[in-house]
């Protein structure tokens, strides 16, 4: 085999055991090949580094002219993209069902999800990527099920577009109803 | 004094190039840590996996930011070296001694060792941020140093030049430009955030 292509398959092989050996030791279960077992992929990043490397090093004598340094540079920085795509895809084929809630702890204190990596403790990829689209795609259904009229009403404030329907209430014509017993005049009493 | 130190380097350089054939097994792992990939695959492993890194937010940030100031080290490097063998040339230890070459010939210029200096770069800007894998590093560092004189491709003072550049290359890279980068390094950061790859 030529010495790019092997090479490439050497990088990419051990970027991905890279990848599954951080990805359980810092616990970011959105990356795992194996869904919540961290110690199966420890074992299988270990055992994928290793294996690429008695590969690349047994297949041929690599004491010889080979790749220059941008070379090397080009066909690592291609590889390492290409294993970072390849965990973030297969991660996100293998855990595609969204794990229980664990109880709230002090490493895991309630309120809304982590930003960044941390993200991905919980969630694949995919689902981290699809939450921020599942917002404006459930707004614009309801706005097509029974909202679009109401953008044909003059001076309709465009959120009432956008928001739930109870909760607009110029563009319904109704007049927000009051408190039983209660008037906004104080003269009444 | 000039001749002392190159009686000296000669010195050491057959001291340690003389073990080759002493121990099959010294002989394969240096064959193994001398070329191009092992250790610098190695080193950059270490980075992509230093990327994902981090307890929590903060550590995961320097170890981030660290991997950003090595990749920037190394382009200095390589261009100090570069500059380096436009003007100064030294034949490789094979092309003027007797050696026992487990290598193939390299052409370009012996000092300073580039190997070296990439190493050595890698190694310094790691520890500057993170002193257990800069630890890790330096010793990799020291091993494919060691590799490149027992197989005969560069004197000691080719590794001195290159861990020498090194530093230079990851000082510059840090103090220096640090007050262009650093924000650049941010926006690199928190642009990777937000798809949550940071």
């Amino acid at each position: 085999m030529p010495i790019e292509p092997a090479y490439m398959i050497f990088v990419t092989l051990s970027a991905l055991g890279t990848l599954q050996l951080v990805a359980a030791r810092y616990g970011l279960q959105g990356l795992f090949f194996f869904p919540a077992r961290s110690r199966a992929s420890s074992l299988a990043g270990l055992l994928t580094i290793s294996v690429s490397y008695y590969w690349f090093f047994s297949s041929a004598d690599r004491n010889v002219p080979g790749l220059e340094g941008t070379q090397l540079i080009f066909f690592f920085s291609l590889s390492c993209l290409l294993a970072i795509s390849i965990t973030l895809a297969l991660s996100s084929l293998v855990n595609r069902q969204p794990r229980s809630p664990r109880p709230p702890t002090q490493a895991n204190p309630p309120g809304p999800p982590p930003a960044g990596l941390d993200a991905l403790k919980r969630v694949s990829y995919f689902q981290l990527l699809r939450a921020p689209l599942r917002l404006p795609a459930a707004r614009a259904r309801r706005l097509f099920a029974y909202g679009w009229w109401i953008s044909l009403l003059p001076g309709t404030p465009s959120r009432c577009f956008l928001a739930s329907p109870g909760r607009c209430t110029r563009a319904s014509g109704r007049r927000p109803r009051k408190a039983r017993g209660k008037t906004d005049d104080p003269g009444d009493n | 004094m000039i001749p002392e130190i190159t009686e000296l380097d000669r010195a050491l350089f057959q001291a340690v190039n003389g073990l080759v054939g002493r121990s099959p097994w010294l002989d394969g792992l240096m064959r193994l840590l001398v070329n191009e990939y092992f250790v610098p695959v190695s080193m950059s492993l270490v980075l992509l996996a230093l990327w994902f890194s981090g307890a929590n937010p903060h550590l995961r940030k320097t170890n981030q930011r660290a991997v950003l100031y090595a990749i920037l080290a190394q382009g200095l490097s390589a261009a100090i070296v570069a500059a380096n063998n436009g003007l100064y040339f030294r034949p490789r230890p094979f092309a003027t001694l007797t050696v026992n070459l487990l290598y193939y010939r390299p052409t370009d210029s012996s000092f300073p060792s580039n190997p070296a200096a990439m190493a050595f770069t890698f190694a310094l800007i790691i520890w500057l941020f993170n002193r257990r894998a800069g630890a890790g590093l330096l010793l990799l560092a020291l091993l494919f140093s060691f590799a490149r004189v027992y197989c005969g491709v560069h004197l000691p003072s080719d590794i001195l030049g290159g861990a020498v550049v090194g530093g230079i290359a990851a000082l510059l890279a840090t103090v220096a430009l640090k007050g262009i980068v650093e924000p650049l390094f941010r926006i690199a950061i928190n642009f990777a955030r937000s798809f949550y790859l940071a």
